[in-house]
C-alpha cells in the first residue's frame, strides 16, 4: 500500500453535519482509507492508497458533483 | 497573505476565472485578483467595445449629417469619439468594476506581479511590495499591439491608443490588413478619410481562406480603400504629416495606424522562477486544459500560445482553468469556437478551416455558395458575400462554416451548433429558416450539397 495525505479545501459547508456527510461520502470511495473533515476549517484530510487512486480523483467524489453544493480543491502546498 | 487561488490579469479571462471559482465555491475561495492599469482588459477597454461603437456609429454617418444640416464630418467624428470614450468607461465601471466588488471573497491588487517561485507572487507598486501565497495561479495578462523596432512609437497610433483620436484624419494609413486593419479602415472610410492599407503578405487577411481574402478585398476597395499588399515598410517619419516610405516610394498621412500583430504581456512575470514555459515569442504554453508546465498554474486568454485571440475565447479558457482546479476535467474545445470579424458586411466562421483540413487528411466535402443565392443580399443591397460548408463525407456532419454575410457575426452561431452536437448537413436542410433572412444563407449552402441550386426556388425546402 501507497499511503499519502491528501489536504482538502473545502467549500458549501453549513455546519458539522456537511463535515459528517463528506467524510461519510468520501469513505465509500475505493481507494481511500480515511477522511477527516473540519466545517470550522472548511478543510479536509483524506488518506488515500496511490496505488488505487490519484488524488484528483477525490475531486471526482459524488459529493463533489456538479449538482452538490459541496465543492473542493487540493491544497498545493 | 494565503490565497486559494491567485489570479494574474484583470481583463476578460481573469474575470471570468474570478466569477467562476466564486460561483463554484458558493463565494467562500479565496481569490487574489492583481492587474495594473483599467480593469476589464482589452476587450472593453481599447478593443470589441470601441471598435464596435465606431462601426456603428460609422454606419449612420450619411444619416445624422443628413439629420443634423451644417454639421461636418470633423465635428461629428469628435463627437462620436468623445461619446465612444464615456460608452468604454461606462462599461468599465457598470461591467468590471462594480461587478468584482460585489464579490466579498475577492481581494484585488494594483501592480505588477512577478513570480518568486510556483506558488508565490510578488505585488509590487511604487515603492510597495506585497508578496501573495496560492494553491493555484492562473495566468491571463493578455497581450499589446507590437511595434517593430524600427518604427517611433511616436508616429504612429496603435489599437491602444487609437481611441483617443480626436480630429478626423483627412488622410489615414493602416499597417497591417488583419481583422483590426479592416474594421477601423472601413470605419473610417465611412467618415470620409481616405485609407490606404499597407499589407506585407501577398493578400489582406494572411492566414484566412482565399475566398475570405478575395472577397474581402473586394468589399473593402468597393468601399474606396486603397489596399498595397506585398507591400513592405521602410521607414517612417514625421514632418508636417507622417511619412511611411516603401519600396521607391513615399506617401504621406495624418495619421499612422499600426494593426500588425501582438504580444504577449508575460516578460515581466518571471516566469522561469514558477517553471512555466513559453513559446519564443513569449506565449505561454497550456494543455487543452489550460494547465501549463508548472504543477498548480493555469493559463487562459491572449497570453496562452494559439491562433485565435478572442474575448469569448478567453472567458472560456478562464472557465475552463478553475473547472480543472476543482478537478472537472474539462477541456477547450477550439472547434467550436466562432470567429467575426465585424465589417459590412461581417466575416465569420467557426470549425476547421479547409487548408487544415487538407493537411490533417481529413476526407471532406465542400461546397461555396455565393451570396447572390440568398434573396435577402438582393434585397438589401449587398453585393457582395459566400458560405462555405465543410462536412465530413463519411457521415456528413458539418465540420466547418464560413460566411460573408451581413449579420453573420450573429448567426454564425448556427454552425457552432452544428458542430458541437454534431449535426448533419441534413440536420440544417431539415431546419426551416426565415424566408428571407440572411441566415438563410447557410441553409442553402446545405442543400447545394444535394441538389442544383441554381435550379431552385427561392423558398424551396
Amino acid at each position: 500500500m501507497n499511503k499519502k495525505e491528501i489536504k482538502l479545501k473545502i467549500y458549501g459547508m453549513s455546519c458539522d453535519d456537511c463535515a459528517v456527510t463528506i467524510e461519510k461520502n468520501l469513505l465509500t470511495q475505493n481507494g481511500i482509507i480515511d477522511a477527516k473533515v473540519s466545517y470550522e476549517e472548511k478543510a479536509g484530510i483524506a488518506t488515500i492508497d496511490a496505488d488505487i487512486i490519484k488524488p484528483e480523483d477525490i475531486l471526482k467524489n459524488r459529493i463533489f458533483s456538479s449538482d452538490s453544493k459541496y465543492k473542493a480543491i487540493i491544497r498545493k502546498e | 497573505m494565503e490565497y486559494d487561488l491567485i489570479i494574474i490579469g484583470w481583463g476578460a479571462s481573469g474575470f471570468s476565472a474570478a466569477i467562476k471559482a466564486s460561483e463554484i465555491s458558493s463565494g467562500e475561495m479565496r481569490i487574489a485578483l492583481i492587474g495594473k492599469g483599467n480593469m476589464g482588459g482589452t476587450c472593453v477597454n481599447v478593443g470589441c467595445v470601441p471598435s464596435k461603437f465606431l462601426i456603428e456609429k460609422s454606419l449612420r454617418v450619411n444619416d445624422i449629417l443628413h439629420e443634423r444640416n451644417g454639421v461636418s464630418r470633423a465635428e461629428l467624428f469628435s463627437e462620436v469619439m468623445k461619446e465612444l470614450r464615456e460608452t468604454v468607461y461606462k462599461s468599465r465601471i457598470g461591467k468590471y468594476e462594480d461587478v468584482i466588488r460585489n464579490y466579498k471573497n475577492v481581494d484585488l491588487f494594483n501592480g505588477n506581479a512577478s513570480f518568486l517561485d510556483s506558488k508565490s507572487v510578488k505585488v509590487e507598486n511604487g515603492g510597495k511590495t506585497q508578496v501573495l501565497k496560492g494553491s493555484y495561479i492562473i495566468i491571463s495578462t493578455g497581450s499589446s499591439p507590437s511595434i517593430p523596432q524600427f518604427i517611433n512609437p511616436d508616429y504612429v497610433r496603435t489599437s491602444e491608443n487609437f481611441w483617443n483620436t480626436e480630429e478626423l484624419p483627412e488622410r489615414l494609413a493602416i499597417i497591417g490588413g488583419g481583422p483590426i486593419g479592416l474594421e477601423i479602415g472601413q470605419a473610417m472610410r465611412r467618415f470620409g478619410t481616405e485609407v490606404t492599407i499597407f499589407e506585407i503578405a501577398d493578400e489582406i487577411l494572411p492566414g484566412y481562406s482565399k475566398e475570405v481574402q478575395s472577397t474581402a478585398r473586394n468589399i473593402m476597395e468597393n468601399d474606396g480603400i486603397k489596399i498595397l499588399t506585398s507591400t513592405k515598410i521602410n521607414r517612417i517619419i514625421s514632418e508636417n504629416s507622417k511619412c511611411i516610405f516603401f519600396g521607391n516610394n513615399k506617401e504621406c498621412f495624418d495619421e499612422i495606424l499600426l494593426a500588425t500583430g501582438r504580444y504577449p504581456n508575460t516578460a515581466s512575470l518571471n516566469l522561469q522562477a514558477a517553471g512555466v514555459i513559453t513559446d519564443n515569442n513569449g506565449f505561454i504554453l497550456t494543455d487543452n486544459k489550460m494547465k501549463t508546465s508548472a504543477e498548480g498554474i493555469f493559463a487562459a486568454g491572449d497570453c496562452v500560445s494559439g491562433k485565435l485571440k478572442l474575448e469569448t475565447l478567453s472567458a472560456r479558457e478562464g472557465v475552463i482553468a478553475v473547472e480543472n482546479i476543482f478537478g472537472y476535467g474539462n477541456e477547450i474545445d477550439f472547434s467550436t469556437i466562432p470567429w467575426a470579424i465585424f465589417t459590412v458586411p461581417n466575416i465569420a466562421g467557426v470549425g476547421i478551416a479547409e487548408n487544415e483540413a487538407i493537411q490533417r487528411g481529413l476526407i471532406f466535402d465542400r461546397r461555396v455558395i455565393d451570396a447572390s443565392n440568398a434573396v435577402r443580399n438582393s434585397i438589401s443591397g449587398n453585393m457582395y458575400g459566400f458560405a462555405k460548408l465543410l462536412v465530413d463525407r463519411n457521415n456528413r456532419k458539418i465540420m466547418g462554416v464560413e460566411v460573408i454575410s451581413p449579420e453573420a457575426a450573429d448567426f454564425i452561431v448556427e454552425g457552432v451548433y452544428a458542430i458541437r452536437f454534431g449535426l448533419t448537413v441534413d440536420d440544417i436542410i431539415d431546419s426551416t429558416h426565415i424566408f428571407p433572412s440572411h441566415s438563410e444563407i447557410i441553409k442553402i449552402a446545405a442543400q447545394a450539397f444535394k441538389r442544383d441550386i441554381s435550379k431552385m426556388s427561392c423558398c424551396m425546402e
